[in-house]
């Protein structure tokens, strides 16, 4: 069935008429279909084609013809709706996205007042970015892990010889000009400058730091390895050295998990020389001593309670507490523990909280296992699964190749976490929970769920192992800490006010147990 | 200077690779955050990969010292851009192409793209062939021609042989009236056949009496009046030209009404001028007039004789030209000189004029994507929104086809400008590294020509190249570079 319809005066382009003729074509029962301006060639087209052209009056090059054959009535009346609507659409354009940016040079072209540039590729590929980005004399934090050693030694020398910033690799935090990167809290801007070799350190102190009311300056992260013999401290030198030219900056915390001790050395040197009050936090290191205007600390938590005292005078200890020690829950349950709960399960997904609980907790308890390769702790040989008192980090490479950092995504830890409430001899699980820009959205919910559905009740209870968890976040997080807070602990999840803390009474629970 | 304090002076402003979470907990902090959509290298190519990263890392004894191999790309690139930048084509002249394409003769066909055959040449290009020889009164007809162009008396050579480009078939035979276009900055000339019009025409492969009728006519009464009006012009400024038809909506390729009307209005006082009656006159505005595709043959050569410029440069990546003779696609590369890296030509995705499909379409055929490897083009897409439809249908889809091809541009244009863009200049010379970095084929826009001979276009579309004969490159660039490598 054959019909010809005309539109008198209805330009329409070329282009948007071969479109909709080839939407129209492809209608089921649909044998031909011509829309096309009435110009010659084209109506000698549609002759060609069988059309009958006879009834449409006389045409010119600006009537729209719409020829259309069809198997029956029905469908041609499906045709003509399906074109009209297509030809009244014209103008009507859906918003769409500008194309992205698909690298760093093309970014820079139209945006070079770019001025950092924020890496976290897979790490294989991660130092060809860094090094593009020091060509163009950009700064630098690589968030990426399982970067060569070798690669990280020349990006650090390029940089250097710059004058640029290389925050990493393997760096998780830093906050410039108030701006957190990677995962950070949010953290006022005050006096206070810090360099970490250690993300989730440099988050603990920052964030107990806002909680004091007390801000910082900046946060300059320089990776896990900075502090090693082989990269020599680099990123951490040029980051003290601009704290201590920064006239905003009265005091610096100095943060690390295990130095090499000729390069500490040279670090706490350029530190001493400065005279700017350094507060200096080295996980392996308990002492807690002054000398001049150095001042070392055994936990995060004491590091940033001298920060604090250091630029406002004012003493917070009384600020903060172990919290819930005298707590009666907690009481009630440590007494119905069953004499066969005996052991420690301490699952992190901040390495350098995990460290600080080794530290504190190792030292009385005796030994611990766990996967962080650590000269006084015995080494898991199966770090997916604990024995005896264990200490597990699960931002380890173990358990992160090929998928997010913990801290983002939980699901390895709330599987471990299911395995150790499991365990008939797990007497005390000791978990961080980290918030912040860039960090998972509900932690607490998440483990709360998984406790529930383990459980299959809303709350611990007595025979149950004792839960005991701190919060690492500030009011300002985009988390909501106070309510974070309140999940864990309608779960009968004893909440400490600091990391240090929690290992405290997670300690004095395990001594009593085994005095008791 | 102190970088560090310059930063903490400054406002923060990021460029995020990787994990888009920590873009948005930028955005969320309210901070000026420049999100990129990195992508795993050469599309996970491993072997592409290992090239990559000795172009990189490895030097090569150059001047009696060793000298990064990326340097001296990067130095190559710089110069080859300045050039095609500094690349002035203007129209000198009309002659017949056996008086002044070099090494043309009587007995040799050009035809579009990489080198081939007449047994392995798709149907338009052999009806084109066959249309020639018809032309030239070599054949008195089909059958006769098709065994004449199978016996050793007639030659095939490409175009890009002889600084020649044809559109679709590409087809020049010695008496083909040719443009001949200068480029003044440094002085080389390339040639290209006028173009015949929409339609039964030779450069899709038809030949019958009409279409010989209209070559012959373009011959004795087209090219020598256009040849004098330029005579009373003087020189017509492509580059010019091109500029304006850009800024007003053509991309240089698949639309070529503004070019062809500002070719009109520039040549039409000359014309008028011209010794010959006044209905000469006449037909030839009236046949200009009627084909909005005139000007694409004027586009051609002036990306031909601005490419051939940098052609040749030791170490330079760009890619000198891309072509299809519809059975292959080759490109060149400027530091590969004259050697040839083809794959089968592939099919385009196109709309159809009525009463066509997919199913009457020939592979990607013609010389015309010079365009693209000029700056123009499908490179060029953001200019032209009046055919957005071919790329999705938003004026912001054509925007993004241009945004995509700055990732393997190897510069931007200082002539051809984007008004949509904040007139940014388009993006210019294919750096072939950064195609196989990011697995990015160049954008091409282009006609689509009956698989039959005798039919004609039936459609327009956009063609993906192949990567392979990238890939091939890649590999024979790193292996040109690399036979003076220190340490190995």
């Amino acid at each position: 069935m054959k019909d010809i319809v005309v539109r008198k005066s209805s330009y329409l382009d070329s282009v948007s008429l071969m479109r909709i003729s080839k939407q129209a074509a492809a209608l089921d029962g649909v044998t031909n279909v011509i829309v096309a301006m009435a110009t010659d060639t084209n109506l000698m087209m549609i002759c060609e084609a069988g059309f009958d052209l006879s009834s449409a009056g006389s045409l010119t090059p600006s009537d729209l013809i719409i020829a259309v054959d069809a198997v029956d009535g029905e469908t041609l009346k499906r045709v003509h709706s399906l074109i009209l609507r297509e030809i009244e659409s014209k103008g009507h354009v859906e918003h769409r996205q500008a194309l992205r940016p698909q690298s760093l040079e093309t970014a820079l072209k139209p945006y070079p007042e770019i001025n950092l540039v924020l890496i976290s590729v897979p790490g294989k590929f991660a130092a060809h970015e860094a090094s593009k980005a020091l060509r163009h004399d950009k700064h630098v934090m690589i968030f990426s892990n399982n970067v060569a050693l070798d690669d990280e030694k020349n990006l650090k020398a390029i940089a250097e010889h710059k004058g640029l910033l290389v925050m990493g690799p393997d760096c998780g935090t830093a906050i410039i000009n108030g701006i957190g990167l990677g995962f950070a809290n949010s953290v006022p801007r005050g006096r206070i400058g810090i360099v970490a070799a250690s993300g989730t350190g440099a988050q603990e102190v920052s964030s107990i730091l806002a909680r004091l009311g007390v801000g910082i300056s900046q946060l300059i992260g320089t990776g896990g390895r900075d502090l090693s013999r082989s990269i020599g401290g680099v990123t951490t030198r040029m980051g003290l050295d601009a704290l201590i030219r920064d006239e905003t900056t009265d005091a610096i915390v100095l943060i690390s998990k295990l130095p090499d001790d000729e390069v500490a050395g040279a670090i706490l040197e350029i530190a001493k020389r400065s005279g700017k009050p350094t507060i200096i936090y080295f996980a392996s290191s308990q002492e807690r001593r002054s000398e001049a205007n150095l001042h070392f600390t055994p936990t995060l938590t004491e590091t940033a309670l001298k920060a604090a005292q250091v630029v406002t005078g004012k003493d917070f200890t009384s600020r903060l507490s172990t919290g819930d020690e005298t707590n009666e829950h907690f009481q009630s349950l440590l007494e119905a523990l069953p004499a066969s709960r005996i052991y420690l399960r301490g699952l992190f997904t901040g390495g350098t909280l995990a460290q600080e609980a080794l530290f504190i907790i190792g030292p009385s308890l005796g030994n611990i296992n766990t996967n962080m390769h650590l000269t006084d702790f015995s080494l898991l040989k199966d770090p997916t699964t604990s024995l005896d008192h264990t200490v597990i980090d699960l931002g380890d490479d173990v358990f992160t190749r090929g998928r997010p950092h913990p801290m983002i995504d939980q699901t390895f830890r709330l599987a471990r976490l299911h395995k150790e409430l499991s365990d008939p001899q797990t007497a005390v699980i000791l978990l961080d929970v980290v918030l912040g820009y860039g960090c998972n959205t509900d932690p607490a919910g998440e483990i709360v769920a998984t406790i529930r559905s383990h459980l299959g009740k809303d709350r611990l209870g007595e025979g149950d192992p004792v839960l005991i968890a701190s919060v690492c976040g500030t009011p300002g997080d985009p988390q909501n800490y106070e309510l974070q807070k309140q999940k864990l602990k309608a779960a009968g999840i004893i909440v400490a006010e600091t990391n240090a803390f929690a290992c405290e009474l997670a300690l004095s629970a395990l001594m009593r147990k085994g005095n008791g | 200077m102190d970088k560090i304090a310059d930063l903490f002076a400054a406002e923060l402003k990021v460029a995020n690779l990787g994990s888009q979470i920590f873009a948005d907990a930028l955005t969320s902090q309210g901070a000026s955050v420049v999100s990129i959509d990195w992508q795993v290298p050469c599309r996970g190519n491993e072997e592409l990969v290992t090239i990559l990263a000795r172009i990189r890392s490895q030097d090569v004894i150059h001047g009696g010292k060793p000298v990064p191999i990326q340097d001296l790309i990067e130095e190559a690139n710089s110069r080859a851009l300045e050039t095609l930048n500094a690349s002035h084509p203007v129209v000198v002249g009309i002659r017949k192409a056996l008086h002044v394409i070099p090494g043309m003769e009587t007995g040799l066909i050009l035809h579009a793209g990489p080198p081939v055959t007449w047994e392995r040449m798709c149907g338009p290009m052999k009806g084109a062939v066959m249309g020639a020889l018809i032309y030239e009164g070599l054949a008195g007809d089909e059958d006769e021609a098709a065994r004449l162009a199978a016996s050793d008396k007639i030659r095939f050579e490409p175009c890009h042989h002889h600084s020649t480009v044809g559109p679709m078939a590409g087809i020049v035979s010695p008496s083909m009236p040719v443009w001949i276009v200068e480029n003044k900055h440094t002085g080389n000339r390339a040639y290209c056949t006028l173009n015949e019009g929409l339609g039964k025409v030779l450069r899709y492969g038809a030949f019958s009496k009409d279409v010989i009728e209209r070559l012959r006519w373009m011959e004795k009464v087209l090219a020598p009046t256009l040849a004098e009006a330029i005579r009373i012009h003087g020189e017509i400024d492509l580059r010019t030209l091109i500029a304006q038809a850009l800024q007003m909506g053509d991309e240089g390729h698949n639309r070529n009404k503004a070019g062809t009307s500002l070719f009109i209005r520039e040549i039409a006082p000359a014309i008028a001028e011209v010794d010959t009656s006044a209905s000469i006159k006449s037909e030839v505005l009236k046949f200009m007039h009627g084909n909005d595709h005139f000007f694409l043959n004027l586009t051609m050569p002036a990306g031909k004789s601005s490419l051939d410029a940098i052609k040749d440069i030791r170490f330079c990546s760009i890619v000198t030209a891309m072509a299809r003779n519809g059975t292959e696609f080759g490109i060149r590369v400027s530091g590969l000189g004259e050697r040839w890296f083809t794959a089968p030509a592939p099919r385009v995705k196109g709309l159809y004029f009525p009463g066509f499909s997919d199913e009457d379409a020939n592979p990607d055929i013609g010389d015309s994507t010079i365009c693209e490897s000029y700056g123009i083009g499908g490179f060029a897409m953001a200019a032209a929104p009046a055919i957005v439809e071919f790329v999705g249908g938003a004026p912001q889809d054509a925007i993004n086809f241009t945004l995509r091809m700055y990732e393997i541009a190897a510069g931007e244009s200082t002539n051809y400008r984007i008004p949509s863009l904040g007139f940014r200049g388009t993006p210019t010379g294919i750096d072939l590294i950064k195609v196989i970095e990011k697995g990015i084929v160049p954008a091409v826009n282009t006609g689509i020509a009956h698989r039959e001979p005798g039919i004609g276009q039936v459609g327009a579309g956009l063609v993906e190249p192949p990567l392979q004969c990238f890939e091939d490159a890649f590999k024979a660039l790193y292996d040109e570079i690399a036979k003076e490598v220190v340490g190995e």
